[in-house]
């Protein structure tokens, strides 16, 4: 659905809207006038009561309590047709909610799938490394909203994680970390990326340690791992997107870097540090 | 022939393509992205454009010198300008407007809040 379409749609809804509200002080004015003329009616048929009176008085009497009740039958059957239209207008009401709603509902998703299109497609722009590199820190930072991160590349010959790249904090203040050590560590060893719950009575990341940790796998194989250490101060917490990001992450990213550590003649490959010297460990081998 | 030219300065590809993907959501827009301050510079005193999207942190030449810049020229001086920034990035942000950027918009961005304000800049109907 177009943007145009929506707004004539919305359009459309409001005069509606508008068109109900109407109908709706109609109805109720009718509801007040019924109640009206039923209290004139029993104030007529006591004050007939009352004063008997001669055979034409009588006739008289008689044509018009007819009349009256012709009259109150009709607003009876209009005050009927009126609570059904005042149902509809409930009904009506109750669409329109559920069509916002739904439309609000699309509107999420829609920008949820446009985040994930625009992640994966810059993960595989490139088989520069450190444009893959580049390209994971962006997604981190834009698209996650994280303040403080570091991505590690497994070094297999060592056995450990090192850090390659980061945001909010040097380089060198992020520690290599042999795997199956910390937290960071026993995730790629685990090789199952852990998000640390902030629900109440949910486990709270320890003070310096990562609130989430991604181990970046291709093929079984540890690459690296991505640590969350701090998010933006307008992201109140994680959201689903953020968690479809995280496990688009973890198997593109890694599938990134490991392409672009295969490609022979990508120039950069010695200096990208995802690129150099490390091989990949496999998954659980810990 | 589009009815609006949009420029976005971001030298991130990936802020770029998601501001475009938004955007491109208005009939009737045209799109031309730069990736440094120079690089937006030149398009926009080469071309016409109705609203440009500027990025604070950028390589060659950032988007606060970039506004000074568009601002100083009496040619833009009543273009519509949003800058992108991060929350924490209020100093720069402040800056920004009192060198005359319209609005702001913070990472990471969201396509319903880019439409609002390319919107509301452009003087479209919401």
């Amino acid at each position: 659905m177009g943007d145009a379409e929506i707004a004539d749609d919305r359009a459309e809804a409001e005069e509606l809207l508008a068109l109900f509200a109407r109908g709706t002080e109609l109805t109720l004015a009718l509801l007040d006038e019924t109640a009206r003329l039923r209290r004139r009616l029993v104030e007529v048929s006591a004050a007939a009561d009352a004063a008997g009176g001669g055979e034409c008085e009588a006739d008289e009497h008689g044509a018009e309590q007819s009349a009256l009740r012709d009259w109150i039958a009709k607003i009876d059957e209009l005050s009927a047709e009126n609570r059904e239209l005042l149902e509809e207008l409930r009904a009506a009401e109750s669409r329109n909610q559920a069509w916002a709603a739904r439309h609000a509902e699309i509107e999420e998703r829609h920008n949820d799938l446009a985040n994930l299109y625009v992640a994966s497609y810059q993960l595989h722009a490139s088989f520069e490394p450190s444009e893959v590199i580049a390209a994971i820190s962006e997604i981190v930072i834009n698209l996650i909203g994280a303040e403080v991160f570091a991505l590690y590349s497994y070094d297999a010959p060592s056995g450990r994680l090192i850090p390659v790249a980061c945001e909010g904090r040097p380089l060198d203040s992020f520690p290599v970390i042999p795997v199956g050590t910390g937290l960071v560590g026993s995730v790629v060893a685990d090789g199952t990326t852990y998000v640390a719950s902030r629900a109440p009575g949910g486990e709270v990341p320890k003070e310096g340690e990562p609130f989430a940790v991604i181990p970046l796998y291709a093929r079984g194989q540890a690459l690296g791992a991505i640590a969350l250490y701090k998010l933006f101060d307008q992201k109140a917490g994680l959201s689903e997107l953020d968690r479809q990001l995280f496990g688009l992450l973890e198997s593109h990213a890694a599938a990134a870097l490991l392409s672009s550590r295969l490609m022979p003649d990508s120039p950069s490959r010695a200096g990208a540090g995802a690129g150099t010297g490390s091989g990949p460990m496999d998954r659980n081998s810990n | 022939m589009a009815d609006h030219r949009i420029l976005i300065v971001e030298d991130s590809p990936t802020m770029r393509q998601l501001l475009v993907f938004a955007l491109k959501r208005m009939k009737g827009v045209q799109i031309v992205e730069a990736q440094d301050g120079m690089d937006g510079l030149r398009k926009v005193t080469g071309d016409h454009f109705d609203l440009v999207f500027v990025d604070i942190n950028m390589p060659v030449m950032d988007g606060l010198k970039l506004i000074s810049l568009i601002r100083s020229d009496e040619t833009l001086a009543e273009m519509p300008i949003c800058v992108i920034t991060t929350e924490g990035a209020k100093d720069d942000r402040e800056r920004a407007i009192a060198l005359g950027a319209n609005e702001y918009l913070t990472k990471p961005i969201q396509a319903n809040r880019v439409l609002s304000i390319a919107r509301d800049l452009l003087k479209l109907p919401a």
